[in-house]
């Protein structure tokens, strides 16, 4: 009992020294958007579709994340909002594949290119969105196979967020070049290879010309093993050797205590081309990632998934190089944090836990 | 006939020293003339179709057949909407027009009676034409005696410079010429093509690169078509105007001195240098003159000893026509992609010229035949039933039409598309078949109705195939035989196995059900359309469809 209420005191104080600091949760989900059939072609027809969307739009709204970066939101962004409207605030819907809204010229189809970048962020009416930017990516490949990145307009997009309390953060959200499995074991897959890595860099080359005090995180499907593209040597060394700014992916973080797999070696079986990057420049304000969550277990129905991507979530800490990060957490319940092979995490340790946020004892 | 127009010809026999022709193409190319026009595709005095074009005509250092350096013009035709900036270009079409007796009908006149099939459609294909004049046309018009007919490769140098010199003008003006290379002729353009492709081989590997050359109806092996023209000597189903430009031709270029009577019956003899020597009447012209004169058979046109495989004038003219034959000296690049049709029953080059050229590839290079589109680098097409060659060619064109869509498609990430190169890889007959009803499609049900023809004034094999057992008095009738379908089938890349299992497979199928006509059609058309360009090919005979357009009553004149 005096431990407890020992912990209790602790637990107070943490609490109070919080209000100092900021934090907030991050969800990357790409929703499997594509429609089930695109004139006479099955598309997605396993896809979530109408219906599932719907439930991956409850699944969002569960999570309670401050921020929700989406990919491949095309056909079903009503059903996908349709649980968020109460609690979120999204950016712009640039369109789905359908021949309705976009007149296709079917004699020129090579020079056809849908508008949309199937990219959408949400995020909680407490914060704002005060700056907004969308990006087409400058280099792509594979328009009628190699997975057709450039039948639509892929890039990136930024938008310059105030938290609740006032920290002020940046945010991308994109969607990279993707490559068949067919094409990757033929050994056909060098030009996706080459866009994605000319992504990075041009990702890479917009985040430093407007880098400034804010700390800047990078959300998305970025179609990359560590394994297969040289993230280190096009993205990250490049952003250190600059002295301006260091950088994380939170999933090396706390999986992989921070070694990144080398390109060549055999693909950690965790890893996902979804990512959380962040960027934290130096004198400035700094990022702390506190959990990472892959929700393998929680994303399902019926026992199958409900996209073709899982949820990645993180909470990071906001503040000045000193935040340790536990004092900052907030908010989340135990029964939503999974480890990385989608176990509830931390069920049957006992102890003092901190999971997406939450303190708790387990006895 | 132009008395003035007689001109001296050099008796030149033998391989042309093509060292000759390294002259510098990178000087002397000008512009002689440029101008924003307007194209028509135009039938029976309405105009169905209309596109701006930019054409510029040029004049460019090449060589004559004897390798001497000469100059001569052609054109480059760019879309309006790609010359305006409006539209991405494709790529470039050298293209190789066919025959002409007049001075003015070529490109730097604004000649284009057969490009506008394949560039004034709804598909409108943003590709940027270039054509050589040729010899005896635009600049050298005065000396139209002397044009090369079927001639060696002389024309081939001349597409070949003025592609290159077409090239320098484009690259100057910062005019893309996008992804693609394409090759193209029918007839004695298709002729022309085959020589541009055997000059590109010979001297030019590293600086051109066809993505495909496309040839139809060509008379590549003259003297096979000659030959065949006196196995015919008797037959009234033939159009002997073009026998008669090639003797005419060789004579003239070979100075083999024969006269018109001694190798022209009366009263074609007397009307002959009027007719083809002065350049008043178009090919058109002097075949339905021909037909009036009463002149059906080569024996009504030629003096019996044309018509003589043993005599001295035969000899002399066959000498002349296989020392400036293609096949000489040529190793065709295994690299270079082709597409090849004919029909069987060609009545003005025979069938049995192109199939020379078909085994010419595949006995001197690593091309293999395959009717299935894109399988391998010689795909052919052979059809029977239609025997007219004008109707070849604008079915041809429409083709090329279909071709010049479809590719920026197929070959966009420069690569076969990997989807469509799935669908083909299963490429025999009945790996195409299963793959097809797999997909749901009634191959069964559609064969069992393939009997009538496709509109475009033929029937192709798999349909003739379809008919052999079920249908198959209908072989006579349709003026083929069995051993003919089998000769096919060798052009298209089939063996007896692979025909033998179709039909047992395809009449097991039908003898389960009777579907109705209507639907088989539809369905051999969803069999088609796996194939890429078949779709857009499809899409050009719905709009002549709709515009009431029938191909028999297209006046081209090849």
């Amino acid at each position: 009992m005096k431990r407890i209420s020992i912990s209790l005191i602790l637990f107070a104080l943490m609490l109070t020294a919080a209000k100092a600091q900021s934090t907030f949760s991050v969800m990357t989900l790409n929703v499997d958007g594509l429609p089930g059939k695109f004139l006479l072609f099955d598309v997605n027809k396993d896809g979530p579709l109408s219906a599932g969307s719907e439930r991956i739009s409850e699944y969002i709204a569960s999570k309670d994340c401050d921020i929700v970066s989406m990919q491949e939101c095309f056909n079903y962004r009503w059903e996908i909002w349709s649980r968020l409207f109460a609690g979120y605030e999204h950016d712009e819907w640039t369109g789905g594949i359908d021949s309705e809204s976009h007149q296709l010229d079917y004699f020129h189809l090579q020079n056809d290119r849908f508008p949309c970048d199937g990219l959408n962020n949400a995020w909680k009416k407490a914060l704002k969105s005060t700056a907004y930017e969308r990006v087409a990516h400058e280099k792509n490949f594979g328009k009628f196979s190699h997975e057709f990145d450039d039948i639509i307009t892929k890039g990136f997009r930024r938008h310059e967020f105030t938290l609740a309390d006032g920290t002020e953060i940046v945010l991308y959200n994109t969607h990279f070049d993707a490559s068949s499995n067919r094409d990757e074991q033929l050994g056909n897959d060098v030009k996706d290879r080459e866009a994605r890595l000319s992504q990075w860099m041009q990702l890479r080359d917009h985040l430093l010309a407007r880098l400034d005090s804010r700390p800047v995180l990078l959300t998305g499907d970025f179609n990359s093993y560590y394994t297969r593209d040289d993230i280190v040597a096009a993205f990250i060394e490049p952003i250190k050797a600059t002295g301006r700014a260091t950088v994380g992916d939170v999933w090396i973080e706390k999986c992989r205590k921070g070694v990144y797999p080398k390109v060549g070696d055999e693909k950690d079986a965790e890893e996902l081309f979804d990512k959380i990057l962040y960027v934290n420049p130096v004198g400035g304000m700094e990022l702390k990632p506190v959990t990472v969550t892959v929700d393998i277990a929680g994303y399902q129905f019926e026992g199958k998934p409900l996209g073709d991507h899982y949820p990645l979530m993180a909470t990071f800490s906001v503040g000045n190089r000193n935040t340790t990060g536990i004092e900052a957490l907030t908010h989340a319940t135990k029964a939503e944090t999974f480890d990385l092979q989608g176990r509830p995490a931390n069920r049957s340790s006992k102890g003092i836990h901190i999971s997406n946020g939450h303190k708790y004892i387990n006895e | 006939m132009k008395a003035g127009m007689l001109a001296a010809i050099l008796t030149i026999c033998g391989i042309v020293n093509v060292n000759a022709h390294a002259n510098d193409l990178q000087e002397g190319v000008e512009i002689i003339h440029e101008c924003d026009t307007t194209w028509h595709f135009g039938y029976n005095g309405i105009n169905l179709y209309s596109r701006p074009m930019h054409r510029i005509d040029i004049a460019y250092p090449t060589v004559d057949a004897q390798g001497n350096s000469i100059r001569l013009s052609g054109s480059i035709v760019i879309p309006g909407n790609v010359y305006d900036g409006s539209s991405p270009v494709d790529g470039v079409l050298l293209y190789n027009r066919y025959t002409q007796l007049q001075p003015e009908c070529c490109p730097t006149r604004g000649f284009a009676e057969g490009e506008f099939v394949f560039m004034c459609t709804p598909l409108q294909p943003n590709w940027i034409l270039v054509e050589s004049d040729f010899y005896g046309f635009g600049i050298t018009s005065d000396h139209i005696l002397d044009q090369y007919y079927v001639y060696g490769d002389a024309n081939g140098h001349a597409s070949i410079d003025c592609l290159l010199a077409a090239r320098k003008v484009l690259d100057e003006r910062g005019i893309s010429q996008g992804k693609f290379l394409l090759n193209a002729g029918v007839s004695s353009g298709g002729y022309d093509c085959i020589a541009a492709q055997r000059v590109r081989d010979m001297y030019y590997k590293d600086e051109i690169k066809f993505d495909k050359t496309l040839v139809a109806a060509a008379p590549f092996d003259v003297l096979t078509a000659y030959s065949g023209y006196i196995s015919k000597k008797n037959n009234p189903m033939v159009e002997v105007s073009f026998a008669l430009i090639v003797l005419n031709a060789f004579n003239r270029q070979n100075n083999l001195g024969f006269t018109p009577q001694q190798m022209f019956n009366e009263p074609l003899a007397s009307k002959f240098d009027d007719w083809f020597n002065s350049g008043l009447y178009s090919s058109s012209q002097v075949a339905d003159s021909l037909k009036e004169l009463g002149i059906k058979t080569f024996t009504d046109a030629l003096q019996p000893a044309f018509l003589d495989r043993d005599s001295e004038e035969y000899g002399k003219l066959a000498s002349a026509i296989k020392a400036r034959s293609l096949q000489v000296g040529w190793t065709p690049d295994p690299d270079q992609s082709y597409y090849y049709q004919h029909y069987a029953h060609d009545k003005a080059v025979p069938v049995e010229s192109g199939r020379e050229f078909l085994n010419f590839l595949t006995n001197n290079s690593h091309h293999k035949k395959s009717l299935i589109p894109e399988l391998t680098n010689l795909t052919t097409c052979m059809y029977v039933l239609s025997d007219s060659h004008t109707i070849s060619g604008i079915q041809f064109m429409l083709r090329l039409a279909a071709t010049l869509t479809a590719y920026p498609v197929l070959y966009y990430d420069g690569e076969l598309n990997t989807h469509y190169y799935d669908l083909i890889k299963v490429g025999t007959p009945m790996g195409i078949i299963q793959l097809l009803e797999e997909k749901g499609i009634d191959v069964a049900g559609a064969y069992s109705s393939l009997t009538g023809n496709d509109g475009g004034g033929g029937m192709d094999f798999f349909s003739l195939i379809a008919t052999l057992n079920k249908y198959n008095e209908r072989l006579e009738e349709y003026g083929t035989s069995l051993t003919e379908i089998l000769l096919i089938a060798d052009d298209s890349g089939l063996s007896l196995t692979d025909i033998m299992q179709i039909i047992n497979y395809l009449n097991s199928k039908a003898e389960e059900s009777n579907p109705d006509e209507a639907a088989c059609r539809a369905m051999h058309r969803q069999v088609n359309e796996q194939f890429v360009g078949d779709y857009y090919y499809n899409s050009m005979l719905d709009w002549l469809k709709e515009n009431n357009v029938n191909l028999n009553d297209l006046r081209i004149g090849f």
